[in-house]
């Protein structure tokens, strides 16, 4: 190669590598853009809600169950300890067979009934929540007589079914066939397989298809309306009290309680932003807080257990 | 149950002494009078219609070691995970011919799985530890049948990771995950692992093959040992770690069909200094790929 | 062609065994010669020589660690370095032998030697020579069949060893004035018959290499 060719070649490459500098970081700028501006709807929500409702958050908030207006004071007790039984029945409800069947699913994909249990998963994914809602008003609500906890939790678990599913199958997949084939070498059978080995490999994952599902079902407000409906007397750590004082059988306390309507935040929260009262709407505001917080302090913490767990295996 | 009481009985001994240093005339002339551990006859593995290995003939020696050597895709794997049933695993797969492991034929229809399963174990070729604390690691296999008393599989642990050559080195950090360790540890840990389940063969599948030299020779001087107590199969496409570390070797080749067949069962100094066919000196001098 | 390295070097090899063949085989030829005409500076010359023979001999010893180490070989490569081995160190006693006959053209009086015993002398070397080149070439050529009748042929050389000796000692006790002299040329004799031996270890190795069998060919006398 001539010196001439060989310094055209290199100027060629000097020249182009100012425009690659400039283009990378043009497109860099713009990323960064772009994030920043789909970050601000959240950090503006979050700020938001903080501004409007923190000036009426007071201890009495979480301890006190809503009183008449016009009387000062009052809380949503209810609509805390509302949520958080849902939510306990709903991931008691969702949980089981979503993982069962994720399982199965993973196992066997493309049997007839795995086939059949992903379409299903998909489309139920896409049914709106109020419809789920109504369906359940009509199976349970009616046959019982009246609005009840237990409506309410099979609801939001059927809303939080597909999410836990899809996470959960996806999960088992990603664990290594590795492991399954380590412990089926050693003697055991499928069954112990799955739950000593693979269930605990895939626990990151599950932890966060069911923090997904979670997050979802504690935010519903239109399948409650039927079925849960909204209590303000809801108190069930008084009702489990006064039961196991007065001698109750602890099924029958359990069966009361989740036979009653209840509250919970977001229900809570779009009841009282439709009334004209504004003590009303500043509780609404504070509601909405405290449900942001229940969301994300859920999240937080379990994000932080799987870095601890994370971090104990790699010891 | 059996494999509870098989557990805490020692093993009985070797019945042929096979420590090293034995002249080469001597391991010849013992070679016709050593035990069969494992009698394959006439196997054949198929994946659905396409068939893997085919008519396979090998007796392999107890407390020795049999190294299975051949190009890619020979079948080595396939055979070495036919002998614990693992083939079963992959789906439509089935076999023909017999596996004789101690005179009891573990194809037969009606056997127990799980028994072969403790009765053979296996180490794979990437370390493949549970995410599970060491200690939890070594007991899984103790707890499966059975065994849940402290004392007892505090004893088990102890026990294989020192047949495995593990136990100084982990024995202060037994609840440190098995995750934690290095390549060469984790492979020993699974080692420890199989052990742990008092087997009476161990199959090992290119179990150095992910390691680095140090920790591959180290695993190679673990199997010299372990062969004193158990009968060792292992599958290895590295030659010279073949002609090291086995005793037998026996050399597979694709036919015209893809099936493997074997093509020279011997000692393992024999195949690497005379071998009688010409396709397995063509391999081990390297003379075809 | 996989282990084309291998295969060059082990053909370089080869060719350095002949080599070696070769100048251990002149060095025969040229002191015998120089024996019969009590060349005082060719046999000093001879001596000297050995000293390459010995040379070449550890330089082909490396080359076959070094291949050993790093190629690995197997089976018949395997065999192949091992027999080479063998016969360098054949050959380089050889060399030694020739050496020796040298040295005793040096400590020779300068008197007249029997012209007859000359003749023997030169039939051994002949005979043994031809061995050794024979050898050499079905050991290359890995030719079995020559390997198995060259060794027979060492019995011509013993015969003729032990002719000699017969005269010498029929010498020695015709003129006890001789025993010096008849002393040396016993070794110069002993020497020839020595070098032919070795031509038969050269043959089992040869025969060790393509059957991975070790024959031996019983040998006449001892060292």
């Amino acid at each position: 190669m001539t010196p001439g060719v060989a310094s055209q070649h290199h100027i060629r490459a000097r020249r182009g590598y100012a425009r690659r500098k400039t283009s990378n970081a043009v497109m860099l700028l713009l990323a960064g853009l772009t994030t920043a501006l789909a970050l601000v709807p959240l950090f503006w929500i979050i700020g938001y809600v903080i501004l409007q409702g923190g000036k009426y958050i007071d201890p009495s908030f979480f301890t006190q169950l809503p009183r008449p207006l016009g009387i000062a004071g009052g809380g949503v007790l209810n609509a805390i300890e509302g949520t958080v039984l849902l939510v306990i029945l709903a991931s008691a409800f969702a949980i089981p067979p979503g993982v069962l069947a994720a399982f199965y699913v993973a196992y066997y994909p493309n049997t007839p009934l795995g086939i059949a249990i992903r379409f299903s998963t998909d489309v139920l994914s896409g049914v709106p929540s109020i419809v789920i809602g109504l369906f359940l008003y009509a199976l349970v609500v009616k046959s019982q007589g009246h609005f009840s906890a237990l409506a309410g939790g099979i609801a939001l678990a059927i809303l939080m079914l597909p999410t836990i599913l899809r996470t959960t199958e996806e999960m088992l997949k990603l664990v290594p066939p590795a492991l399954r084939e380590a412990s089926l070498a050693l003697g055991a059978p499928e069954w112990k397989t799955s739950l000593s080995v693979v269930l605990p490999a895939a626990a990151n994952g599950l932890i966060t298809g069911f923090l997904l599902g979670l997050a979802r079902a504690s935010g519903e407000t239109a399948p409650l309306l039927f079925t849960a409906l909204g209590n303000d007397n809801f108190d069930f750590i008084a009702q489990v009290r006064s039961g196991l004082a007065s001698g109750q059988n602890p099924i029958k306390i359990l069966s009361g309680i989740l036979s009653q309507p209840v509250d919970s935040l977001p229900l809570t929260l779009w009841k009282y932003a439709q009334q004209p009262y504004p003590e009303r709407i500043h509780q609404a505001w504070a509601a909405a807080l405290v449900l942001m917080v229940f969301v994300l302090s859920i999240n937080v913490a379990a994000r932080l257990w799987i870095v601890i767990r994370t971090l104990r295996m790699q010891g | 149950m059996a494999i509870a009481h098989t557990l805490s009985q020692p093993l009985a001994p070797p019945p042929v002494s096979i420590r090293s240093a034995e002249g080469l005339a001597e391991i010849e002339s013992t070679e016709a009078v050593r035990p069969v551990k494992i009698d394959i006859r006439n196997l054949s593995v198929f994946y659905g219609k396409f068939r893997a290995i085919a008519g396979i003939n090998i007796s392999i020696p107890a407390h020795q070691v049999t190294a299975i050597i051949g190009p890619s895709g020979c079948g080595k794997s396939t055979l070495l995970r036919a002998i614990n049933r693992m083939t079963d695993l992959t789906p439509g797969s089935h076999a023909e011919g017999e596996i004789l492991l101690d005179g009891e034929n573990i194809l037969a229809p009606g056997i127990d799985v799980v028994q072969i399963r403790q009765r053979v174990g296996m180490v794979f070729q990437r370390p493949n530890p549970f995410p599970k604390s060491i200690y939890d690691n070594v007991a899984y296999g103790p707890r499966l049948y059975g065994i849940h008393r402290r004392t007892e599989l505090d004893e088990i642990v102890e026990h294989s990771l020192q047949r495995a050559a593990l136990w100084d080195e982990v024995k202060d950090k037994l609840n440190q995950s098995g995750m934690a360790l290095s390549g060469g540890q984790q492979q020993r840990l699974c080692i420890a692992r199989a052990l742990a389940v008092e087997p009476a063969v161990i199959l090992m599948d290119e179990p150095a093959s992910a390691l680095d030299p140090i920790a591959t020779l180290k695993i190679e001087d673990l199997m010299q040992h372990l062969k004193e107590e158990y009968t060792i199969v292992i599958v290895t496409h590295n030659m010279q770690q073949a002609a090291r570390v086995s005793d037998y070797t026996a050399f597979l080749m694709i036919d015209d069909q893809r099936a493997g067949r074997l093509v020279e069962f011997g000692t393992t100094n024999r195949i690497f200094t005379r071998p009688e066919k010409k396709q397995t000196e063509d391999y081990v001098t390297g003379r075809f790929g | 062609m996989t282990r084309e390295i291998l295969e060059r070097r082990l053909h370089h090899l080869q060719d350095e065994v002949l080599n070696l063949g070769s100048m251990v085989e002149q060095s025969s030829v040229d002191a015998v010669k120089a024996l019969r005409r009590l060349d005082v500076a060719s046999a000093q010359k001879i001596e000297n020589r050995d000293g390459f023979i010995n040379q070449r001999r550890f330089a082909i010893e490396e080359d076959c660690l070094t291949l050993m180490a790093t190629q690995q070989p197997m089976a018949h490569d395997l065999r192949l370095l091992a027999a080479i081995l063998e016969v360098i160190t054949e050959l380089e006693r050889m060399g030694d032998y020739t050496k020796g006959i040298a040295h005793i053209t040096i400590l020779l009086e300068p008197s007249p030697l029997p012209s007859a015993l000359l003749d023997h002398f030169d039939a051994m070397a002949v005979k043994a020579n031809a061995m050794l080149h024979r050898a050499l070439s079905a050991f290359v050529a890995g030719d079995v069949k020559a390997a198995r009748t060259i060794p027979a042929e060492d019995d011509e050389v013993d015969r003729l060893f032990n002719l000699i000796y017969g005269e010498l000692v029929e010498r020695m006790i015709a003129d006890p004035q001789t025993v010096d002299q008849t002393t040396h040329l016993l070794w110069v004799s002993h020497n020839l018959e020595r070098f032919a031996d070795r031509v038969t270890n050269i043959c089992e190795r040869t025969i060790f290499l393509a059957t991975g069998e070790m024959t031996e060919f019983s040998a006449s006398g001892g060292d």
